[in-house]
């Protein structure tokens, strides 16, 4: 595989298969393709396409039966438990379709929390500290940073995941149909809010969506059926 | 694990309250069962001892060797019918005396006799021949008259037990009252049938008058020595020239209890023919016969009978030296058990027959009431222990499944195992602590409470499992280090599975919902 300077994900020949039952499924099929630092990518597809799977196996939830997942320069076959942890945590960010927060912290511990797995000097601390208010400011959600998740909207607690994601100030950010529980007012609100984030800190956002808003706004744009790429496009 | 991993652990156990609730009302009610029981336990325990120890047994006793079920309580049971004796009394007490910690002894002998008045009634006693100024000396509290006075030393008499006094009195229809004579009747291997008239000197009743303490009756050394053969032939192999066996007599078994017309037990005239003033009257040492009690021509009819009875006589001497068990009181403070290992050393030096035993091995069933009781306490408890541990992992199993995506969320944000591990076991040490705490509180708090009331003993039973009349129990600083252990490791082990569930739970959990 050549090695490109810009790549921050490449997939070589991946194949991914599971078992449901007896059957074996081969839910991604000899796939490869390159994403680029600063990306705003789409995976996209109809249910059962593979788009998850690929998105498991970038977030080293899953891995390859077949083939190479690089991640920032780093295979990630052979990396063990810590490791893959390890990589999760200063690479990797994640927003979740269900938003996923901890119940019982308020909005600023929750966007604090994946900082609590990296050691931290009491400058950082400072910095880091900094830095969350920043992004509760840019999120817009000064105002219920002490608030627990249970009293925010659906759109409110998405902006914190993806404060939250943003927090370790990871290269790649996950996206699993970050839209797909809110309304279309506050869908543009999140879509829009990542595409600032996105453009301001170059950070990379990789989505699995079948929302056409998304698909629309993203710079590149891979579509998939059956587990196999149909389409690779990128945007102007 | 840092103040984080504490306070959402904290925040979790406040937000699943109902589940909170039924771990932590479980964790109370055990800390409390446990401070209670442990509690309860140390007091009767303590209670039997202190009652035991003070009134029957002293701390430590000692036997012969030879003895395999000694018991300061009951006569032996076996088919000799007599305990094994100490012979050389004194010598053994000078040495004992000079043991570490040792502070009072005194001699026992134990015999079980029928009590007879005539021919009439009859009843049974367990006899108890100590030698009284000691005896009192050692168990201020283990004489209660309540007629009469007790023994002086060198006193010949009875103190009936007011159980066996009632059961002569109701078997006979007899007004029986201080002064009168009762026949003391025992057989064993060792000497046969002894029969010995003493004077009732007075009655007692032991405030704690369970089944097996409310027949013993306190008799002189003299009485029951000879009742149980300890003369100084029970205790001589002896080699005896024919002349000396032919003075023990010619006469055979047949001869002296045939069932002819002439032997001694043939008719109404015959040498054991009842009557107040028959033969096997007192203080005589020989087998059964008394010259105050008979006529001269009676008396030399018999002594033509047994022929030259001068060494018999010497050998039936008592032994004023010999006692069944040594009582041995010891300072407070002081360990038995090293007392008892000095006790034994010393008597393997000295090549003495005895061994040394804790009171409990004497003492009886009443006493190893206790033992039951702890054996009964501690199953119950790990039955609840079970309980508990299957209620607190199912309880943690259900909770954890109802967050298995806030777990798998932790994880795909960067938290190891470690972690997740920490944060379930911590969840559970703060249930633990802080609901066992509550479970002290009652605990301890029921306990004053019942400590300021006391708790009154209905009958003798529970008068001896409570220690006395009122029920005081004491606090056990170590029963609550028990539980505050006991309650940490069911906790521990009631967390294993849950944790196990939790580091199973994957960040594809969190993906997928």
């Amino acid at each position: 595989m050549i090695q490109d300077d810009s790549a921050i994900i490449q997939f070589e020949n991946v194949d991914k298969f599971y078992s449901l039952g007896k059957t074996k499924v081969h839910a991604v099929k000899d796939v490869s393709f390159t994403l680029t630092k600063g990306d705003f990518v789409s995976f996209s597809g109809p249910s059962g396409s593979g788009k998850s799977t690929i998105l498991n196996m970038i977030g080293c939830i899953d891995t390859a039966d077949n083939g190479d997942v690089i991640i920032d320069g780093q295979k990630t076959t052979g990396l063990n438990e810590n490791e893959i942890t390890k990589l999760r945590h200063e690479t990797l960010g994640f927003i979740f379709q269900s938003f996923n927060l901890i119940p019982v912290l308020n909005i600023y511990e929750n966007i604090e929390f994946p900082l609590l797995f990296g050691k931290q000097t009491d400058k950082e601390k400072e910095e880091n500290k900094e830095w969350i208010n920043y992004l509760i400011k840019t999120v817009g959600l000064e105002e219920w940073k002490n608030h627990k998740p249970s009293e925010l909207s659906g759109g409110q607690r998405q902006r914190v995941a993806v404060a939250r994601a943003l927090v370790t100030k990871p290269s790649v950010v996950l996206a699993d149909e970050p839209t797909a529980n809110l309304d279309s007012v506050s869908s543009d609100n999140i879509i829009h809010l990542m595409k600032k984030m996105n453009k301001n800190l170059g950070t990379t956002f990789v989505f699995s969506t079948h929302d056409p808003a998304i698909v629309e706004i993203a710079d590149h744009v891979i579509t998939l059926k059956d587990g196999e790429i149909v389409a690779n496009e990128r945007h102007q | 694990m840092n103040f984080s991993t504490a306070k959402i652990a904290y925040r979790n156990l406040k937000l699943h309250k109902s589940k909170t609730l039924i771990i932590g009302i479980l964790v109370t009610i055990s800390v409390a069962i446990l401070i209670i029981g442990t509690s309860v336990l140390n007091t009767v325990e303590s209670g039997i001892e202190s009652n035991y120890v003070n009134k029957y047994t002293g701390s430590i006793f000692v036997a012969p060797s030879e003895n395999e079920s000694p018991s300061l309580i009951m006569p032996a049971m076996d088919t000799d019918g007599a305990d094994a004796v100490i012979t050389n009394y004194s010598e053994i007490e000078k040495a004992v005396l000079q043991i570490n910690g040792v502070t009072d002894t005194t001699g026992q002998i134990n015999a079980a006799s029928l009590i007879q008045i005539g021919e009439n009634g009859t009843g049974v006693g367990i006899l108890r021949g100590v030698n009284p100024n000691d005896y009192e000396t050692m168990f201020p509290e283990g004489v209660n008259m309540v007629e009469g006075e007790f023994l002086d030393d060198g006193e010949e008499g009875i103190i009936l037990s007011q159980f066996s006094f009632d059961m002569l009195q109701e078997s006979t229809e007899f007004d029986l009252k201080l002064g009168d004579t009762v026949l003391l009747t025992m057989m064993n291997n060792n000497s046969g049938t002894k029969i010995r008239e003493v004077e009732i000197k007075g009655i007692h009743q032991y405030d704690d008058d369970s089944m097996d303490v409310s027949m013993i009756c306190f008799v002189d050394l003299e009485n029951i020595r000879a009742l149980n053969g300890m003369v100084l032939n029970t205790e001589q192999d002896l080699n005896l020239n024919e002349s000396e066996k032919s003075s023990l007599g010619t006469f055979s078994d047949d001869d002296l209890f045939g069932s002819s017309s002439d032997s001694l037990f043939a008719d109404d005239n015959s040498l054991f023919a009842s009557s107040d003033d028959n033969l096997f009257v007192s203080t005589d040492e020989s087998l059964f016969v008394s010259s105050e009690t008979t006529t001269d021509t009676e008396a030399t009819d018999i002594y033509n009978i047994l022929g030259d009875t001068s060494l018999r006589d010497e050998l039936n001497t008592i032994n004023t030296d010999a006692y069944s068990y040594m009582l041995i009181q010891i300072d407070e403070g002081i360990n038995s058990k090293s007392v008892i290992e000095d006790l034994n050393k010393m008597f393997e030096d000295n090549d003495w027959n005895l061994t040394a035993y804790d009171w409990t091995k004497g003492a009886g069933m009443s006493a190893q009431l206790a033992d039951v009781i702890s054996i009964v306490f501690y199953v119950i408890l790990i039955i609840i222990a079970i309980v508990v541990i299957i209620v607190i992992m199912n309880t943690l199993v259900v909770s954890i499944s109802e967050r298995t995506n806030e777990i798998g969320t932790m994880r795909a944000l960067g938290a190891k195992r470690s972690y997740i591990r920490n944060m379930i076991s911590l969840e559970t040490i703060l249930i633990t602590i802080i609901f066992g705490i509550i479970g002290i509180i009652i605990g301890v708090g029921a306990l004053a409470i019942t400590a300021q009331v006391g708790f009154q003993a209905t009958g003798t039973f529970t008068r001896i499992i409570l220690g006395g009349d009122i029920f005081i129990p004491q606090i056990s600083g170590i029963g609550i280090i028990i539980s505050i252990i006991a309650i940490s490791v069911i906790s521990v082990f009631a967390s294993l599975y849950p944790v196990q569930v939790a580091l199973r739970i994957s960040p594809r959990e969190a993906m997928s919902k």
